[in-house]
């Protein structure tokens, strides 16, 4: 079953299309990695799963529900955390989170001091005057709250240290453990593909690839990978071209898928 | 206070609200014990002014001669500026902000309608003004009993409904105009020129005919005139003023229900 599906999906802002024809599926219980550079559109397909903005044309479901600007109950069951998630400045990570929770309908003191007391977090500090990584956590609270069935983090990790990021892999584990439905988008790569198992690429509003880690490790199985040294390298080089057979100098990660689908080589190599 | 989005409104809010009861009670407070000193020296200096001008010092010399005439001049004309700005001020703040900081965002991340987003904003300003004006209310009060010149509070209260009803006018207008557009700085800015220029007009609206038919389009025609504190509020001018409130806001309710809103 899918809890995200999203067919022939358009949005421009002015003249500029956003987005063109997108289509992808996100399957239940799946970590899926939604990955583009800047302005590929993610955050903006991210945007009409959350009923922020409306799309001009196209189809979009969650939980088989239809997404609208107007549908704000599937919004019980989903969590949403970015990394500018913007919080009352004024008021204590307590105050915020419990005010969260009432929005929520689902707040619970106890879950909130454990999770806070996990992470670290003083409830009774002022948001404005957090770092960073404590801001964060808090939005992470926050968007927890529910237990979501599904989790849509736009690039959460950003300006996070490494040992918040390794907590908060943690978190999102255990999640998606208890069931729960991961769709991530992130510029950290190595991150991505250690937590995903799923993922979509979208380059310039429209789907470049949809794969799983299979699909990823298969196109990393038709390479063969040699080791040399360079004076090797020059004769190995040079029997590949006599015999006209087509290589390049990488490995078989998905920064170097990510790399083809963005330097357009899938395209020059298809 | 933190369950609902109209209470954690004016949780945020509270030190706001104190300051502007307690500002105004003791402004207006000060304001009335003006009224001695200036009672003669007005009441010569309009006398000497042109006709044409009389209307800017409330059209009639005799009217500074009475502390009722005072309030009607003075609470109930120049004070209208500061309720202007409090109600801009605080209509902005409550949804306007929120979607220029991006915490709109993350509340309609979670199982609210913008419906009752919207709504619990509004009734939020409402309640703030009202409590705001309960300041202003009991500082013209007192300063009639310092003045050992008491109007009573039942005589007081039409007039202080008049204002409110203003004050909640020109709010209304920001809130709407904001929500709808999603600009602050735009809604302040129309709203703002709005009020200066209609303040002006209806000020002098004695002195031109083209000045009389133009301040007929703004809310100040019709908050008091006929004075409130002579002759009570009209019926014609409330239903007039409160529907200067709910029609901008039920449009601006069908506009923001369906918008994109403002993402980072």
């Amino acid at each position: 079953m899918n809890v995200i599906s999203v067919k022939k999906l358009n949005k421009s802002f002015g003249t500029k299309q956003a987005l063109s024809d997108v289509s992808f599926e996100v399957a239940e219980n799946s970590i899926t990695g939604f990955l583009g550079p800047n302005g590929a559109g993610k955050s903006t397909a991210m945007n009409i799963l959350l009923g922020f903005i409306a799309a001009d044309d196209g189809k979009a479901r969650i939980f088989d529900e239809k997404v609208s600007v107007s549908n704000h109950k599937i919004h019980k069951d989903i969590g949403f955390l970015s990394s500018n998630m913007a919080l009352d400045k004024t008021l204590t990570a307590g105050q915020e989170i419990e005010y969260f929770g009432h929005l929520a309908k689902n707040y619970d003191a106890q879950k909130v001091a454990d999770l806070a007391k996990k992470l670290d977090l003083d409830l009774n500090q002022k948001i404005g005057s957090m770092s960073t990584g404590n801001h964060q956590k808090v939005a992470l609270m926050v968007a927890l709250l529910a237990e979501p069935k599904l989790l849509i983090l736009d690039e959460p990790t950003n300006g996070l240290d490494p040992l918040v990021q390794a907590e908060f892999n943690k978190i999102i584990m255990q999640l998606h453990a208890k069931g729960s439905t991961i769709f991530i988008s992130s510029h950290v790569l190595s991150e991505i593909e250690e937590l995903c198992d799923n993922f979509i690429f979208i380059r310039d509003g429209k789907i470049a690839a949809q794969l799983s880690k299979d699909d990823l490790h298969r196109k990393s199985q038709d390479k063969i990978v040699v080791e040399t040294n360079a004076k090797n390298k020059a004769k190995i080089q040079k029997f590949l071209r006599d015999n006209k057979i087509k290589f390049a100098e990488e490995s078989g990660d998905l920064e170097s898928t990510f790399m083809k689908y963005y330097s357009g080589k899938e395209e020059r190599d298809a | 206070m933190l369950r609902s989005v109209f209470g954690k409104t004016l949780f945020e809010k509270r030190f706001a609200i104190l300051f502007w009861a307690l500002g105004l009670l003791l402004a207006n407070l000060a304001i009335m014990q003006l009224f001695p000193p200036l009672k003669e020296a007005f009441a010569q200096m309009t006398q000497d002014l042109p006709a044409s001008l009389e209307v800017w010092f409330g059209g009639d010399g005799q009217i500074w001669t009475t502390l009722r005439g005072y309030v009607g001049m003075e609470i109930m004309g120049q004070m209208t500026t500061a309720m202007i700005v409090l109600a801009m001020v605080f209509s902005l703040s409550t949804l306007a902000s929120e979607e220029s900081s991006g915490v709109l965002l993350t509340q309609f991340s979670k199982p609210i309608s913008r419906t009752s987003f919207y709504l619990q904003k509004f009734l939020a300003f409402v309640v703030a003004t009202v409590i705001v004006m309960i300041g202003f209310y009991l500082g013209t009060w007192f300063g009639s009993v310092v003045l050992n010149d008491i109007i009573p509070l039942g005589e007081l209260f039409q007039p202080i409904v008049a204002i409110t009803l203003l004050t909640l006018v020109f709010g209304t207008l920001t809130f709407a105009l904001s929500a709808a557009s999603g600009s602050k700085v735009l809604a302040g800015a129309v709203i703002g020129c709005y009020a200066i220029f209609g303040y002006f007009i209806t000020s002098l609206r004695g002195a031109a005919e083209i000045l009389t038919t133009l301040s007929k389009a703004t809310p100040f025609y019709y908050y008091n005139n006929p004075s409130v504190i002579d002759n009570g509020l009209e019926l014609k001018n409330v239903l007039i003023l409160a529907a200067t409130i709910i029609i901008p806001l039920v449009v601006a309710l069908l506009i923001f229900a369906r918008r994109d809103l403002k993402t980072r």
